[in-house]
């Protein structure tokens, strides 16, 4: 069974290939930039010593070898294998590596399963959801031997690789014209009480700009430092000494780091000019339009900004989200959660599997409106009140951006 | 500059007198020239994997400098055909998804055998020896446990191909066997290749341990390769996988699969991941053939590959020559000024390319061309990405020119807007 699941979750990463992201910039410097920055992007990262100075590193501990394994063509990634498990644990660190280089134990293997939930809309149509439950074997100890055991862990926060295009936009955006849609005592009584987080990036809302995102994302999950993160170790602790024994992937001519300087801003510019998915505004369901706004659902997913040059249906800000979304960490944010962008929803329509939310857990729009609570708790109510036309309209519209 | 004119000139005379209006080239015809090159590269490929196994089989019959240097020499041979078939791996996803089993890079070689835990620096001393297959029978790879007491094609193939997900193929292919011939190239960006000792191969006189587990390697993934381009052979002949799709796209379609596959493997591929990569990192390593510093015919016969297509002319290994009704024969009928400037295009490509093994026959090889300091290397290689850059520029023209859909330059945005 633990085989057969394993198994399953390998065959999700196979079969990527490196098709192209479309390159927004025609034949020219800027052009091979990109393209440069993109090859790292899908760079297999290998195990330190070896002769490729500028590829070495991976790990100790990892979640993924590439950037493009999780952000499958710089888009969302695919359950499970582009599920992360923030932890809070002074011996695995802050996330849960389920892989790890030759000779070195993983920190646990994931076990993913799911119950299920049935909500019923006004007109009786019944939808069925799927809450994830987390379990964790062969877990590490601090003996450096895994244990077999099944292992329930009490702070756990789940985290699914969002999509990347259109993250440069993001970045762009004035921070005032952010703060100036925080509301965080509610005062205009609307349920909703947005507030700024430390950062706009993350799905808490904690990281500043891109170049932190970036930097974070190869240290916690593929163990490659950079300058702003530059411990060669990644996740690995103070207590896990057998992790910390390995050979890195430093470099003195890349700064005493596993990916220098250039090859970082070179991965930056990729990420920053992924360009958004294509969209047929003629395609655009006018009457869903007016429910999402008629709902409510405009106080969140926000547009507009820069005078109406960036529209990500985001307002960045953090929300409760009530219970049924909340994760396990002890601390005020467990419920709440940054509001994610819905451009380029159109993009996923033709998948065969779709996944949305921060862990991943609906596999459709219908399901993850349905998910919605807390400040959301008004407008999921009204949506399921709709009448099945105006429902579809709704999701017809969400399709089309 | 004098040169590239008198070429051109030349090259215009020889389209002036040979052209006749009267004739025309169809695009089917196009694509069945198209497609006896692929059948003949990759048969060329395969032959000389043959040739490199049985040179491995004598290696390892008596392994010594002599017979290892002919086993680096049929591996270097080997590159020849199989470089040149790079052209259709772009557009034919059947060669697209196959290609990460032989000609897979980076190479995870830590994972297969020892290597220098201080690389470019005084190394003798400070092996690492732990963590790879051929010293282990029992090892923990992605975390999870791995019974290789037998080293196949089998445990190469399948298993390590489930153990790592994504791209298994770290264990394997051309760059597996011209690491375990060369070793790890430990000069850094000065002159000088991988220097592996045959007693690595030696069972009565073993270096660096583990001998027999290292010849086991060496004779499965020789023998990997081998079938991988069995199947790749087949995959050309009529009935076969890549034959088909690309009749099921019909004549145009079939026209912008070689077009796609000339652009993308000039631009995005060869001017941008593999060249300008390394010059940016200043890598040694990033160069393609790294073990062997081969790197520079790798670049030229992938460059040569895509003129062949081009041309619909391909000089087989034993000298005969593949040609037939080409591209270039159907530009010059349609477009010849264009015509004219693909050919000036592919021959700039031609000279950056031979300066770049004018520079390798002087010990100048490609890790010694992108070091940080040398200026003069850089040049050498810029001239190479620009004049990618600009053939690729003149094959979007080409594909306007034909009024061909539904095309994508892997890599290039321009032709969005068509």
């Amino acid at each position: 069974m633990k085989l057969h699941l394993f198994i399953i979750l390998l065959s999700w990463c196979i079969g990527s290939s490196s098709v192209a992201q479309d390159n927004p910039f025609a034949i020219s410097e800027a052009g091979l930039d990109y393209l440069t920055g993109q090859a790292l992007f899908e760079k297999i990262w290998v195990t330190a010593p070896s002769s490729t100075r500028a590829s070495d590193g991976l790990g100790p501990l990892y979640n993924a070898r590439s950037c493009a394994e999780c952000h499958f063509q710089a888009g969302k990634g695919k359950l499970p294998a582009a599920l992360t498990l923030r932890i809070n644990s002074d011996f695995l660190g802050q996330q849960i590596q389920s892989s790890a280089i030759a000779g070195l134990p993983a920190e646990a293997q994931v076990e993913l399963s799911y119950t299920s939930i049935v909500e019923t809309l006004s007109d009786s149509t019944e939808v069925i959801l799927k809450k994830p439950h987390y379990v964790l074997n062969y877990i590490q100890t601090e003996t450096g031997r895994p244990e077999r055991r099944q292992t329930e862990i009490e702070e756990l926060s789940p985290r699914f690789a969002p999509a990347l295009f259109g993250m440069g936009l993001l970045e762009v955006i004035p921070l005032q014209e952010l703060l100036d849609k925080e509301d965080p005592k509610d005062h205009d009584n609307d349920g909703i009480s947005g507030r700024a987080g430390p950062g706009r990036f993350g799905w808490k809302a904690d990281v500043i700009n891109l170049e932190q995102q970036t930097g974070k994302a190869l240290s916690l999950d593929i163990g490659i430092s950079s300058e702003l993160f530059p411990n060669p170790f990644g996740d690995c602790t103070q207590l896990q000494d057998y992790c910390l024994s390995r050979p890195n992937g430093a470099s003195r001519e890349d700064q005493n780091l596993e990916i220098g300087p250039p090859g970082f801003a070179t991965l930056l510019y990729f990420i920053r000019n992924i360009p958004l998915p294509v969209v047929n505004v003629n395609n655009m369901n006018t009457s869903g339009k007016e429910i999402f706004e008629n709902i409510g659902c405009q106080h969140c997913h926000q547009i507009g900004y820069m005078q109406g040059a960036i529209n990500p249906y985001t307002d960045l800000l953090l929300h409760d989200m009530g219970d049924a979304l909340a994760d396990s960490f002890d601390n005020e944010l467990s419920r709440e959660w940054r509001t994610p962008p819905l451009w380029g929803l159109s993009s996923y329509q033709e998948n065969d599997e779709q996944y949305y939310l921060h862990d991943g857990r609906a596999t459709n729009l219908l399901e993850a409106i349905l998910w919605h609570g807390g400040e959301a708790e008004a407008a999921k109510l009204a949506f399921k009140s709709l009448s099945r036309s105006a429902r579809q309209d709704l999701i017809n519209f969400l399709q089309s951006i | 500059m004098f040169k590239q004119i008198c070429t051109l000139a030349c090259i215009l005379s020889l389209v002036g007198c040979s052209t006749g209006r009267q004739d025309s080239v169809s695009h089917s015809a196009i694509l069945e020239t198209y497609i006896a090159i692929a059948q003949a590269a990759y048969e060329d490929s395969l032959i000389s994997a043959r040739v490199l196994e049985d040179a491995i089989d004598a290696f390892l019959a008596e392994p010594n400098q002599t017979t290892l240097t002919y086993a680096r020499n049929a591996w270097v041979a080997a590159r020849v055909p199989y470089l040149q078939t790079e052209a259709f791996r772009f557009g034919n996803p059947v060669v697209d998804e196959w290609e990460g089993r032989v000609n897979s890079w980076p190479l995870d070689e830590g994972l297969i055998d020892y290597t220098a835990a201080f690389y470019g620096q005084d190394s003798d001393n400070n092996y690492f020896y732990t963590a790879n297959i051929i010293a282990n029978e029992l090892i923990d790879i992605g975390g999870i446990s791995v019974d290789a007491a037998q080293i196949t094609p089998q445990l190469l193939a399948e298993t390590l191909h489930l153990i790592d997900g994504v791209e298994s193929n770290v264990a394997t292919g051309y760059h597996a066997i011209e690491f375990l011939l060369w070793g790890q190239d430990l000069n850094g960006t000065n002159p000088g290749a991988g220097n592996r000792p045959a007693s690595d191969y030696s069972l009565s006189d073993c270096s660096n341990r583990n001998c027999d587990r290292r010849r086991d390697y060496l004779k499965a993934v020789t023998g990997l390769l081998v079938s991988d381009l069995e199947e790749m052979v087949y995959n050309w002949q009529p009935g076969g996988a890549a034959y088909v799709d690309l009749m099921q796209k019909g004549s145009e379609g079939g026209l912008a699969t070689i077009l796609t596959g000339m652009g993308s493997l000039a631009y995005g591929e060869l001017a941008g991941e593999r060249i300008r990569l390394g010059l940016l990192l200043n890598d040694p390593e990033e160069e393609h053939d790294c073990f062997s510093d081969n790197t520079h015919n790798s670049h030229y016969y992938d460059a040569l590959g895509i003129k062949n297509v081009y041309m619909g002319s391909y000089e087989r290994i034993n000298g005969n020559l593949v040609q037939g009704p080409s591209l270039a024969r159907l530009m010059e009928l349609e477009a010849p000024d264009l015509a004219a400037v693909m050919l000036a295009r592919i021959e700039s490509t031609e000279l950056a390319m031979d300066a770049l093994l004018v520079e390798a026959a002087k010990g100048n090889t490609f890790d010694v061309l992108i070091a940080s300091n040398n200026v003069a290397g850089e040049e050498v290689v810029s001239r190479v990405v620009d004049s990618l850059m600009e053939e690729t520029r003149t094959i979007e023209d080409i594909i306007r020119a034909l009024n061909l859909q539904n095309v994508s330059i892997s890599g290039s945005e321009s032709l969005g807007d068509l």
